[in-house]
């Protein structure tokens, strides 16, 4: 008897019916015909986790050595690979500790006020004495002279993680690149540029047009706007508090990003009430020129709320845009259907490039192993969900001597890996997932030891199934034949 | 009886699922399946040896397999067992006279005093006081 790994996924099937067949912690991936998928499938369903065993004479000798050799077939014990996906895990986590990575919002306030906005909260209280971050403050702008202590923290963070000086930065906000603002932006820029960092920025793309100098330059090299559905749609719930369109507007500006060279990700937030404005909305893209565009990706996405118990929820399932959309997408190299197909869609480019493993992660995001965020209330956040509040607050850079940190909440959130979520070790997906938002996954138990999955699992079976199918027909039409068992030994790429 | 009657439903169902796999695939022909072909895409991911993992190791807190397949930290263990979970290991040593082998915990007089000069107590050969940070 032989058993199946308990760490196997298997995809959607593919547009000719077979099936990508990965391994969760061997990062293997292999194309497999139908009946075998369908025979997976089934002892998968049948048997308790990790019980999958068959005999193995069933399969040919040759696929048994492949299967095995790529870890889809294991003789370990179900214990045995789960202990090595908690190891694997750890070690992961740790390598991610020596990559942090860094936020400034230079401004809480926004010009918007988009329907959905989750920060509202926020800025409802922009006004009132007794709110943290308020006017009469003085704490909702950033000060130039916070911004040199802000390059020296990095510096200094930098540093203690043992990397090199210099590197992305993303701003981020409120609405980061508000006009009114220009001269804290353009000292933000020139100190960083200087100090040999760059700088991306999600931005509703209202004042891109001011900033296209330090996108020529290279120095804000990728914008992150928002559009969700024609101008009939999108102006209703991207309201721009001066009452002007801001569908044209951000129209415009994103044609003036990509003239000076600058890179461009337009998020389309999809709800029950716009989906079937996706396909207008993409022809609108497709007549600016944007689709198929090397600068621009175009991805679809759930808006995430709250129910009444404060609860992380959603209309929509992302795997369920998935479904809708895919046809859709099908002929366009840079849509896609959610943000986890575009991180795959990252993910899987070693596979087809170098041949290397699916690339695999410790935790979920930065949040969980060093994202610094630094607000203009001088405090150092570490998770862009919750600015301003204390539960994310790490520390602060009021001190001319560099940040102070508070040791437990910086534990608290850069030592939660999927080794630390003990349902994590029970998933296939962990070291692909990462365990989840850590902080919606506190929203909805009160505990960040506790997986979010929402349907993440579904979700990256339908999204393996578009890239595989995306780059192998690359590949096909390339003339690159991969009749064989190993693609990269034959076709050399 | 519940833990029998476990057993016994697990029995049933890896039964059952053999009989199903090996007995009748269903609509799987057995042909089918040992003609099947595998297209390999990233001939550089194989399978792990447990050994390599352990390159991965860069420290954290390591946990042990419990009987029922969990795996705990020691913190966790000692939390379960209604120890406070923040006893050193060293608290575990009893002090012994040097020259005793046998006990596996014994802690032999050079490295007692090593510890009390580090701030350990010891009352007798017990140790009862750790240093506070």
């Amino acid at each position: 008897m032989i058993r199946l790994s308990s760490f196997t996924i298997l995809s959607h099937p593919l547009p000719d019916q077979n099936t990508v067949l990965m391994n969760g912690y061997s990062g293997a991936l292999d194309i497999i015909q139908p009946e075998l998928a369908a025979f997976f499938r089934k002892i998968i369903k049948n048997a308790p986790r990790g019980q999958a065993f068959f005999e193995e004479d069933i399969l040919s000798n040759e696929t048994l050595s492949i299967l095995l050799e790529r870890g889809h077939l294991t003789q370990s014990a179900h214990n045995e690979e789960k202990l090595l996906v908690d190891e694997i895990g750890r070690g992961l986590h740790e390598m991610e500790k020596k990559r942090p990575y860094f936020m400034i919002v230079p401004n809480m306030d926004c010009n918007y006020r988009c329907t959905y906005c989750f920060e509202r909260h926020l800025q409802k209280n922009l006004n009132n004495k007794s709110s943290n971050i308020n006017y009469h403050k003085n704490n909702v702008v950033m000060t130039p002279e916070m911004v040199p202590r802000i390059f020296s923290g990095i510096e200094n963070i930098q540093k203690n993680a043992g990397c090199n000086q210099g590197g992305m930065i993303n701003l981020y906000g409120g609405e980061p690149l508000d006009l009114k603002n220009k001269r804290l932006l353009d000292f933000i820029f020139k100190l960083g540029a200087d100090k040999g960092y760059w700088f991306v920025a999600i931005s509703n793309g209202h004042h891109l047009n001011s900033f296209l100098p330090v996108i020529r330059t290279n120095t804000l090299r990728k914008v992150q706007v928002t559009i969700d559905g024609p101008r009939h749609i999108h102006d209703k719930t991207r309201i721009h508090r001066g009452g002007a369109s801001s569908f044209d507007r951000i129209f415009e500006n994103i044609n003036k990003v990509l003239a000076a060279e600058g890179k461009v990700d337009i998020r389309v937030h999809v709800s029950p009430q716009n989906i079937n404005q996706f396909e207008a909305v993409l022809g609108l893209f497709e007549k600016e020129g944007w689709t198929n565009n090397e600068a621009v990706i175009i991805y679809a996405n759930t808006l995430y709320r709250k129910d009444d118990g404060g609860k992380v929820c959603v209309d929509l399932q992302t795997s369920d845009i998935s479904l809708y959309l895919d046809q859709l997408v099908g002929n366009y190299n840079n849509v896609f259907t959610s943000a986890p197909a575009v991180h795959i869609a990252q993910d899987i480019a070693a596979v087809f490039e170098k041949g290397d493993r699916f690339s695999l992660k410790g935790a979920y995001c930065g949040a969980n192993f060093g994202h610094y965020i630094f607000a203009p209330d001088e405090n150092i956040y570490v998770c862009w969900e919750s600015i301003g509040k204390e539960n994310s607050k790490i520390g602060h850079y009021r001190s001319k001597d560099g940040p102070i940190f508070n040791q437990a909440m910086v534990e608290k959130w850069f030592n939660r890996s999927v080794s630390d979520i003990e349902d994590c070790l029970e998933c296939e997906f962990a070291l692909i997932c990462g365990g989840g938002c850590a902080q919606y996954a506190q929203y909805n138990t009160s505990l960040s030891n506790k997986p979010y999955c929402n349907d993440f699992q579904r979700t990256f079976e339908l999204a393996l199934a578009d890239e595989v199918a995306r780059r192998w027909d690359y590949l096909q039409n390339a003339g690159i034949d991969y009749q064989s068992n190993t693609l990269i030994q034959q076709g050399g790429i | 009886m519940t833990e029998k009657k476990n057993r016994r439903e697990f029995i049933k169902t890896t039964a059952a699922t053999t009989v199903g796999v090996i007995g009748g695939l269903g609509l799987i022909s057995s042909r089918a399946l040992a003609d099947t072909a595998i297209k390999t895409i990233n001939a550089n991911a194989k399978s792990l040896d447990m050994k390599n993992v352990k390159m991965l190791k860069r420290g954290g807190e390591r946990r042990m397999v419990m009987p029922d397949g969990s795996l705990k930290t020691r913190k966790q263990i000692l939390s379960q067992l209604g120890f406070d979970p923040n006893t050193p290991p060293d608290a575990w040593l009893a002090g012994c006279g040097g020259g005793c082998g046998s006990n596996a915990s014994g802690l032999d007089m050079r490295a007692r005093e090593r510890l009390m000069k580090r701030g350990f107590k010891f009352q007798g050969n017990e140790l009862i006081g750790v240093p506070m940070k």
